[in-house]
């Protein structure tokens, strides 16, 4: 099976493309390639291009990231550098970092 | 007590929210209404997201509904809600700093990456900054100049009074621009276009002055190709037409000035087409450059020997004392001829016809004294060759030809016998048509078709070139928008001015209200003047060509290479456009002389970033030169003759096809 399900859904919002939104993309990017690779999906989404979705999704501020899988969605705001923090804001526990008992 | 906090909480300064677990508002206060620009209440219930910060704070952005967005910088702590774990969220509005911060950085990115070179001193004239472009074009780096006077930089090309001419501008207001040399640190001098401007501080004395340069050199370096080429013979190194016609103006006001004479020869080779036709072209060009050295060796050293193209050349004499002493001259010329010249190995025999006209007997303009010394030529000829001959005034019935002609023109305007034709400029890379010069005709009724050269002439004379250049204008513009509604490819439409309607100080107010009633916008129309009244009137017409420019209307050189090409007005007016004169396509394929000149132009255009156009482009090896040489744009009977106005729609519809 060369086809991996995904199991991780995130959105990203952001506005603009500023040197914020952009190193808010590739810190998340890093995570999910490092966390759970071919296993996610990552959509970007920029507000400012996207008025009716930000204001549907009630987007406040950004950058959000929306967890949309694993049921139930989730969001975060704010800093995306620390991967444990971002990690447990999302309250996702990996396979890999949750069987990595001992050593 | 608490209802005090809560009142606290409510007006504090800073937005502050509270969020459950799960990131949803619970509480927002009046300020983080604003921040949101929503009512605080609205807030409650809101997913805001769980917050996360990394050290003390983070920036987050907020989006508005008008496409900007705020920043505000956010706190996290964690706190109780109704007995459950929450978060409280500090918002401080930041928007103000962050946006300048950002502006800062922008404004550091083009000082550090501009192709111009920028200096700051402060107000005491020391570098107190440079950017990379500076080092570039000086060979200095930055640590090599801080704290120095740009003094360093001096050329010693230019005197004092000019660094004082140059500061009393700045101290008057404010700006100094124009060309200055410098010297680069391995030695070498080389000119700028430099613009200063004095930054003014509080108090109102200049706190810096910022200087902002560009290295010319190449562009001065093709300007100085070009003036040599524009104004002296490849092949003899002689004076050629154009530097002809100045010395010859100035001769005449010198004489005027002194009740001096001025004497005028016009000679050409007899039969040098059979020389050309049975030796060839090489010994042909030899044969002329000997011709020009003894020409040279005849002549005293105020007078002027010009080669006016082919075997054609004149010779100016100015303070003639009598009529008498041109025909001196032109039996030293007879002379120096008549000793055969020795080329490829052949004796070639030589002479030479010779007409006179003198300043103010028979001529008492440059035009009729060319036209006379022409005439007498070909008298001389008529005499047998070899020898010369003064004009003599025949039968004039050129005024009344020059009455009715002005009789004619008052008319013609509202019998509609004026026309205009449209000629395509195309785009030599895509052959797409990107624009058309609009022609004036004039259908005399009982003449025929008349020349433009005859009549606008007597236009000008007669102030008739208002109305009529008025009307050229409304008719292109009307067509041009014609072509548009009907669903054609837009072009642009070119105009040739006059020198009298730029005068009128209403002129760009014309061409607004003209734009207006067609509806043509402005960038669809380009106007064209000729580079000698571009630059013999360019004081009087650099205000109102810069109004045309701001409307978004562009501008135009035509005849570019025949005049005095100065960089000076090419970088003050706000040219876009240079057209190559058709004489120098003419000969591009066999002189080397035009070769070099149509060159030079479009690498003068090339670095000013300025649109190039070959005028009178007839053969493909025209072509085929001019592709070759990187010139953008051209026009001439290859790609179309001038077209009427419904041709001219058909043609573009047939390209769209």
């Amino acid at each position: 099976m060369l086809k991996h399900a995904v199991k991780y859904r995130l959105k990203l919002y952001i506005t603009d493309h500023t040197l914020r939104s952009r190193q808010a993309l590739e810190q998340l990017r890093k995570l999910c390639e490092e966390q759970f690779p071919h296993e996610y999906e990552l959509e970007v989404v920029d507000v400012l291009d996207h008025p009716d979705e930000a204001l549907a999704q009630h987007i406040l501020a950004t950058p959000t990231v929306v967890r949309e899988l694993p049921h139930p969605i989730r969001r975060i705001i704010g800093d995306l550098s620390d991967v444990d923090k971002v990690l447990a804001g999302l309250a996702l526990h990996p396979a890999a970092a949750a069987g990595m008992g001992g050593k | 007590m608490v209802a005090a906090l809560h009142k606290i909480v409510e007006d504090a300064p800073d937005g502050i929210v509270v969020l459950n677990a799960e990131g949803v508002v619970r509480y927002a206060n009046r300020m983080s209404g604003k921040l949101f620009r929503c009512g605080q209440h609205d807030l409650l219930g809101q997913p805001f997201g769980f917050p996360v910060t990394s050290g003390e704070a983070t920036d987050i952005d907020i989006p508005r509904e008008d496409g900007s967005w705020g920043v505000a910088e956010m706190r996290v702590a964690q706190t109780e809600w109704d007995g459950v774990d929450a978060y409280i969220a500090l918002l401080r509005d930041v928007t103000p700093r962050r946006h300048a911060e950002q502006r800062l950085q922008l404004s550091d990115k083009v000082f550090q990456n501009t192709q111009e070179g920028i200096v700051v001193t402060d107000g005491a004239g020391r570098i107190i900054s440079v950017n990379p472009a500076f080092t570039a074009v000086t060979g200095y780096l930055a640590e090599e100049v801080l704290g120095r006077n740009p003094k360093l930089l001096k050329s010693g090309r230019h005197d004092e009074d000019f660094y004082r001419a140059l500061w009393a501008d700045i101290e008057a207001c404010g700006q100094w621009q124009g060309e200055i040399w410098n010297r680069r640190k391995n030695g070498e001098i080389y000119p700028e276009w430099m613009n200063i401007s004095a930054v003014h501080g509080r108090v109102g004395e200049p706190a810096y002055y910022v200087a902002v340069f560009s290295d010319i050199s190449l562009v001065k370096k093709n300007e100085e190709r070009l003036h040599r080429l524009a104004h002296y013979d490849a092949l003899t190194d002689l004076p050629n037409r154009v530097l002809f016609a100045d010395r010859l103006h100035q001769a005449l006001v010198q004489a005027q000035r002194g009740g001096e004479q001025v004497g005028l020869l016009f000679l050409d080779l007899d039969r040098f087409k059979l020389i050309n036709d049975t030796l060839g072209h090489r010994a042909g060009d030899l044969l002329l450059q000997e011709v020009a050295r003894r020409l040279e060796t005849s002549v005293r050293a105020q007078d002027t020997v010009g080669r006016l193209g082919g075997d054609e050349f004149t010779v100016i004499l100015p303070d003639l004392r009598s009529p008498a002493g041109a025909a001196n001259v032109a039996e030293k010329i007879l002379e120096a001829m008549s000793a055969p010249f020795f080329i490829c190995g052949h004796d070639v025999f030589v002479t030479t016809s010779i007409g006179i006209a003198v300043y103010p007997v028979t001529g008492d303009s440059p035009e009729s004294l060319i036209k006379h010394a022409d005439m007498a030529m070909y008298q001389a000829k008529e005499q047998g060759r070899n020898n010369f001959q003064y004009y003599r005034r025949g039968g004039d019935d050129q005024s009344r030809d020059l009455f009715e002609l002005e009789h004619g023109l008052r008319h013609a305007l509202e019998r509609g016998e004026l026309r205009l034709v449209y000629q395509p400029e195309v785009e030599i890379e895509t052959g797409r048509i990107v624009a058309v010069e609009a022609l004036l005709r004039w259908d005399h009724p009982l003449r025929g078709d008349i020349p433009p050269a005859e009549f606008i002439p007597v236009a000008e004379d007669t102030g008739l070139i208002a109305p009529i250049g008025e009307w050229v204008l409304r008719e292109a513009c009307m067509q041009n928008q014609a072509w548009q509604d009907a669903g054609l490819p837009p072009i642009r439409v070119a105009v040739n001015l006059s020198v009298r309607q730029l005068r009128h100080v209403r002129f760009a107010e014309k061409v607004a209200e003209i734009l207006d009633d067609t509806g043509l916008d402005a960038k669809w129309l380009e106007v064209e003047l000729t580079e000698s009244v571009m630059m013999q009137h360019a004081k009087e017409t650099v205000g109102i060509l810069w109004q045309l420019k701001s409307m978004g209307v562009r501008l135009s050189i035509d005849d570019f290479g025949t005049g005095y090409s100065s960089l000076n007005y090419l970088k003050r007016l706000p040219v876009d456009t240079l057209k190559i004169d058709r004489s120098f396509i003419e000969g591009i394929e066999q002189d080397a002389n035009d070769q070099a000149i149509s060159d030079a132009i479009i690498a003068l255009a090339n670095s000013l970033r300025l649109r190039v156009v070959a005028e009178g482009v007839e053969t493909e090896s025209q072509l085929g030169f001019l592709r070759e040489h990187h010139c953008c744009d051209a026009q001439g009977f290859l790609f179309s003759r001038p077209l009427s106005g419904d041709d001219l729609s058909l043609l573009l519809a047939r390209k769209l096809h």
